[in-house]
């Protein structure tokens, strides 16, 4: 007779039992490899020609049978969980086989298998977790009692050639029922059909008289469900069932065989739904059908004698087969999907495409998150203008400074901690990068630490090769970028990067504080170079009537004041932002006329529009009156930093034409004939200077 | 819209877990756990039994006879195929279900989303609604902290209140939210599950 074959047990490691290993081993195990009790679980094969597996959960800790699917076998496992690659290697795995072997056996004597019949499916779970790789090593053994009775089977037979439709229905109610009464599907059981044909399904544990008062062995069975969906073999689990014969006389001693059912019967299925189910396209209900079947019957022949009681146990079998088949454990690399800032980076994904999904479906998070931006000047602004940025995914952020943190920036600057003041020499620029990298590692986060040349400063001769080396730097930082922010707290020193923007047509955003009045705004970009400038939107200096020059000196323009509320950062860098946000989502983007939500005029004017909203020129907001106003204002065409004349010269003579705007504090002024209008319009000046020495707030407008 | 409570939720899910044993996927209910005395306990999930699938590129089994560990008794080759495992967790910020898979290739690996992606719109074609490639990512399991991928649950308030409006009349309480979502969704994984067991979808039952 030709040798049975058992189908192994395909193992099954879910990612959530691994981390929950590598969580125990941080918060509980520490270094102790002592064993852990864990539990596993199958299902039978169904209808699949695919063996169900044995799954092992991130519920595998979890006593009992709390939490496993019904239709799912449980089965105690131990879990030994090495603290070194050498120890995996080197364990004694026999001798750690032959002890939970022993256990099977010692149950089996008892007679305890017989009322948990799942004790006779103990396994064994070796790991080895390198938590910070997120590798892990695992070796599944299914230990099994090795018997002569399975040289004694004789080849499986479909189980619809020995019952009939009706049986076979009474089968899988039986089985029901049972696994109804006891919460889940036994792994092992007992069949009975009597003389009338009257099939019962009951515990293993009613094998025995069940046995004892049948006339033939075909009137009681054992049975176990099967894992594997092979009509030619049995599976796994029949292994122990065949040792169970040798521990105990459980089948007569005078039947020539038994008659072993591998379950594989189908799920009976809803039973009766009237509900309809129209519009949804759903199927028709599935159900079962009588001879839709997989079980097989093996039939073992004796002799059944049981061996002494206390015979020591036969040799045990079973470390699993690695891919390749061969005995050897399993590996899983967690890294790419355990990667902290894999995970960060998916998160945020996620919620960002949740505001599409939930309320914008226009949303375009990737043209956003595409979006590289300069952020000139890493101080109040910077800081906040950047997290702003993080909120929307925005990937590529540089930040140009050319201070150090001092003591007082932490608390208003919201990228910097105590700990960057410390020695007085940490760079604001890479400080505020590394911050974002801290907040968000997958942001390419840049610092480049340039002082920003200034018209009215002059550049002595020693100072001239740096200063120039730096506009030139700060001219390839705004190339490269999209969008430039110009966050810096003088005047002045937005005037190159304006410039810069300009010559390169690039979006530039300017944000300006008083103490409680705020100015957004964005400069404009001609949809064609030669574009009139009448029909483009200002820059920040086109409102002038003075070029820009030293406010340190003159004290009369602009920010010598730093000081503002608090708060008022805040608000600015948020509504810069989100300008540029829905002037990306602009169909011309930066060339965009103003246009504001509400404004008739403009509405009707204009067809494009953002499906975020308005797309105003300059927002001004004053916190005492708690009030923004959107304004519109266009280029000047005398204008020191944006009209043609200046983009002109810088792109004749570059750093020589920089180098005299810094030395002369008249020079743009009279290049551009601001310095003709001047006289002009003496009376008018006088006018602005006075209202602007109050000193209150943005006066250069 | 129909929205679930946490706490309903966490009812439907056990009576749901215990009604499936019938069912070729049938579900376990893990509960929540409390982290501290003063934190809310986290609201259990669902997870099911594995649904084999059949693999994209089918893994290559050798049949080689092994080495040690087996024996002349031990099978060795065959079939064997890719797995999902579904969970069923509270999706807190649209106060609906959420279905949450991973699969497994036959060697034991997860697949990535991009597979799970690819591997629900090939199964949602046989049948139902078809399923949108961005409405599958990558998520962090509520209770678990491990990736899958989930299907995005956007528009499952209001289709579950279609379908309670239709059904129920003018008492959607009565009707086992779970069951009817789930009856819905299964297709997507490639199950096909009757609408609901006799009177499964009403609670009263
Ligand atoms: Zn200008």
């Amino acid at each position: 007779m030709a040798s049975l074959k058992f189908q192994p047990f395909t193992a099954a490691l879910d990612v959530g039992f691994l981390t929950e290993l590598g969580r125990r081993k941080l918060h509980e195990f520490g270094l102790s490899d002592a064993p852990v009790e864990i539990r596993g679980s199958y299902a039978r094969a169904e209808r699949h020609e695919i063996p169900s597996p044995f799954c092992v959960g991130a519920d595998a800790f979890l006593s009992g049978e709390a939490g496993v699917p019904p239709t799912m076998c449980v089965a105690p496992g131990t879990l030994l969980n090495v603290n070194t690659l050498e120890d995996f290697k080197e364990l004694d795995k026999t001798r750690l086989l032959d002890g939970i072997a022993q256990r099977i056996w010692e149950d089996m004597k008892s007679g305890e298998a017989l009322e948990r019949g799942e004790l006779m499916l103990r396994f064994v779970l070796l790991t080895f977790a390198d938590l910070k790789s997120h590798k892990y090593i695992y070796w599944f053994a299914f230990p099994a009692l090795v018997v002569p009775a399975a040289q004694r089977a004789s080849p499986p037979v479909a189980l619809a050639s020995l019952l009939s439709d009706t049986q076979r229905l009474a089968l899988r109610e039986g089985f029901a029922s049972l696994s109804a009464t006891r919460g889940r599907a036994p792994a092992f059981f007992a069949v009975r059909v009597d003389a009338s044909g009257t099939l019962e399904v009951g515990p293993l544990s009613a094998f025995a008289d069940w046995a004892a008062a049948s006339h033939t062995p075909a009137e009681a069975w054992l049975a176990f469900c099967d894992p594997c969906p092979l009509l030619s073999n049995p599976g796994w689990p029949l292994r122990n069932l065949l040792a169970l014969l040798t521990a105990q006389q459980l089948v007569p001693r005078e039947w020539p065989s038994v008659r072993i059912l591998a379950y594989r019967e189908p799920h009976p299925g809803a039973a009766a739904p009237a509900l309809h189910a129209d519009g949804l396209g759903l199927p028709p209900p599935p159900r079962a059908a009588a001879g839709d079947s997989r079980s097989v019957v093996i039939e073992v022949h004796g002799p059944f004698d049981a061996s002494p009681r206390d015979a020591p146990p036969p040799k045990a079998v079973g470390w699993s087969l690695n891919s390749s088949n061969k005995a050897g454990p399993r590996q899983m690399d967690l890294s790419a999907q355990m990667d902290p800032e894999a995970l960060a980076e998916a998160s945020v994904d996620l919620n960002l495409r949740l505001m599409r999904w939930r309320l914008m479906p226009q949303l375009d998070n990737e043209a956003v998150a595409a979006t590289s931006c300069l952020l000139v000047g890493a101080g109040t602004l910077g800081c906040a203008v950047a997290r702003c940025l993080l909120g929307w995914g925005v990937r590529t952020i540089t930040f140009v400074d050319s201070g150090v943190v001092a003591y007082s920036n932490p608390v208003r600057q919201s990228l910097f901690t105590f700990e960057d003041c410390i020695g007085g020499d940490t760079p604001k620029a890479e400080a505020a990068a590394a911050a974002l990298r801290r907040i968000f590692p997958c942001v390419h986060a840049g610092a480049r630490r340039i002082g920003i040349p200034m018209p009215g400063h002059p550049v002595s001769a020693a100072e001239a090769s740096q200063v120039g080396e730096d506009a030139r730097e700060l001219e390839r930082m705004v190339e490269a970028h999209d969008v430039i922010f110009l966050l810096t707290d003088t005047r002045e020193s937005r005037w190159l990067p304006t410039l810069l923007a300009a010559a390169h047509r690039k979006l530039a955003l300017t944000v300006a504080l008083g103490f409680d009045s705020l100015v957004v705004m964005r400069h404009g970009m001609p949809a064609e170079p030669a574009a009139p400038p009448a029909s483009r939107l200002g820059c920040y200096f086109c409102n002038d009537v003075v070029g820009p020059a030293n406010s340190m000196l003159r004290r009369t323009l602009d920010q010598q004041c730093t000081v503002s509320r608090p708060g008022l950062a805040m608000v600015a860098s948020a509504l810069a932002v989100e300008l540029m946000v829905t002037l990306l989502h602009h169909p011309r983007r930066g060339a965009a006329d103003a246009d504001l939500v509400g404004d008739d005029e403009a509405a009707s004017g204009e067809e494009a529009k953002s499906p975020l909203g308005g797309v105003p020129h300059q927002i001004r907001g004053s916190l005492p009156l708690f009030r923004t106003t959107c304004m519109r204002g266009s280029a000047f065409d005398r204008c020191t930093a944006c009209s043609a004349t200046v983009v002109d010269a810088f792109r004749e003579k570059g750093v020589e034409f920089l180098r005299s705007a810094f030395n002369s504090s008249s020079y743009l002024e009279d290049l551009t004939g601001l310095t003709e209008m001047h006289r002009e319009t003496e009376a008018k000046l006088e006018e602005m200077a006075g209202l602007a020495s109050e000193c209150d707030g943005e006066d250069d407008f | 819209m129909a929205h679930l409570s946490p706490v309903a939720f966490a009812q439907l899910g056990r009576a749901f877990a215990q009604r499936s044993a019938a069912h070729a996927v049938s579900w376990g209910w893990v509960e929540g756990e409390s982290t501290g005395p003063f934190s809310t306990p986290s609201v259990g999930y669902l997870r099911s039994s594995p649904v084999l699938v059949e693999e994209a590129t089918p893994h290559e089994a050798s049949h080689e006879v092994p080495t040690d560990g087996g024996d002349d008794d031990t099978l060795v080759g065959g079939a064997s195929g890719a797995r999902l495992e579904l969970h069923i967790v509270y999706g807190a910020t649209f106060g609906v279900p959420l279905l949450l898979v991973q699969g497994y290739s036959s060697a034991g690996e997860l697949w990535t989303v991009s597979e799970v992606r690819s591997h629900l719109m090939a199964a949602s074609k046989e049948g139902g609604a078809p399923i949108a490639a961005d409405s599958v990512s990558q998520i962090e399991h509520p209770a678990l902290g491990v990736p899958f991928a989930s299907l995005h649950p956007c528009r499952t308030a209001e289709w579950m209140g279609a379908i309670l409006q239709r059904e129920s009349g003018d008492a959607p309480q009565q009707l086992d939210y779970l069951s009817a979502w789930w009856s819905v969704l299964a297709q997507s994984v490639g199950q096909r599950v009757a609408p609901a067991d006799a009177r499964a979808w009403m609670l009263s039952a």
